[in-house]
């Protein structure tokens, strides 16, 4: 069989693929008055799962916050106020207080309660000690001593 | 073009369009359906613009099987996000072949269905440069435009297309045979 009478074979077995097709082809006009797809019907679908997950979202938080810090304490960390007379300032567990004034944004305010109920040494360890500044002299020490351990 | 101007162009590709669209949702009709109609909206309120540097075919060739393409990315990504496994890439040409015409269950329209079930295993791009080529009777070059692919790309998927169609099909009835 010659390249060009395959060619022809399939050109014409497509042919009648696309004629029985077109039996079935619908109008221009009958496409534009077909109802529109499921794309519609899937958006629906969206706040049926969003609507629970939105809620249990809501409700997981609320138990967080109720289970996790002291309400007293929270009211008063969430309005930013300081303590009243006779009320003691929060701490940490290691018993130094909760400067007020360095809260400054939200997420240290409800970052600030849950720190204090963990015990010392977590806490301790959540919170990151001050890093010296690098200098091109300690990487050198760093690298060479590495490069000894190497060598050994 | 005008929208009247639009809807005569596309009522005379109207048909070829749905075979490509076919192609396209791997032989399921409602589905085709669905990637030809949303791609019929886009051409006319604008949403793709005709800018005349290609056959007005091509041009709608290329806006389906965009259309088909953001479709399935659509469903796979609910699938994934709804932790429900969608239809199966694959198993669905197989299945689709239920959906030709019924009369092409019948007679030597048989070999449409064979045809149909032969081109599902070829990889997506010698298929579809196949069936832009066979079935939509453009040029290669065109089939590169639409499938968005080099010249040359276009030309190695279509003899490999070709040479394992004959494979697969090699007692296709020759031209000019009449249906049963």
């Amino acid at each position: 069989m010659t390249e060009s009478d395959d060619e022809r074979r399939l050109r014409a077995a497509f042919t009648r693929l696309r004629e029985h097709e077109a039996q079935r082809a619908p109008t221009l006009a009958q496409l534009l008055a077909r109802a529109p797809d499921d794309a519609h019907a899937h958006r629906m679908r969206w706040p049926r799962l969003a609507l629970p997950l939105a809620g249990a979202a809501a409700a997981g938080l609320v138990w967080w916050i109720s289970t996790t810090s002291p309400p007293a304490r929270d009211s008063r960390l969430a309005t930013g106020g300081s303590p009243q007379r006779g009320e003691r300032s929060p701490q940490l567990p290691d018993g130094a207080p909760i400067a007020l004034g360095s809260l400054r944004s939200p997420t240290d305010v409800l970052l600030a309660a849950p720190l204090a109920s963990l015990p010392r040494d977590f806490s301790r360890s959540l919170i990151p000690a001050p890093r010296a500044p690098a200098s091109p002299r300690g990487e050198h020490q760093s690298l060479s001593s590495s490069a000894r351990r190497f060598s050994a | 073009m005008t929208r009247a101007e639009l809807e005569e162009a596309l009522a005379g590709v109207l048909a070829v369009s749905r075979g490509w669209a076919l192609a396209q949702a791997r032989w399921n009709a409602a589905e085709a359906d669905d990637v030809l109609q949303a791609s019929v909206l886009k051409v006319l309120d604008g949403r793709a613009r005709f800018a005349a540097r290609s056959s007005f075919r091509t041009f709608v060739f290329g806006v389906i099987r965009q259309t088909a393409r953001e479709r399935r990315r659509r469903t796979l990504m609910r699938s994934l996000i709804l932790l429900r496994p969608g239809a199966s890439d694959e198993a669905a040409p197989r299945a689709a072949v239920a959906d030709l015409a019924p009369d092409a269950r019948l007679g030597s329209a048989r070999e449409s269905e064979r045809l149909v079930a032969a081109l599902a295993q070829l990889p997506a791009r010698q298929r579809e440069i196949l069936h832009l080529v066979f079935y939509g009777e453009l040029t290669i070059e065109e089939a590169a435009r639409v499938a968005g692919v080099a010249l040359g790309t276009a030309r190695t998927h279509y003899a490999r297309g070709k040479q394992r169609l004959r494979e697969l099909l090699p007692d296709l009835a020759p031209a000019g045979a009449s249906d049963d």
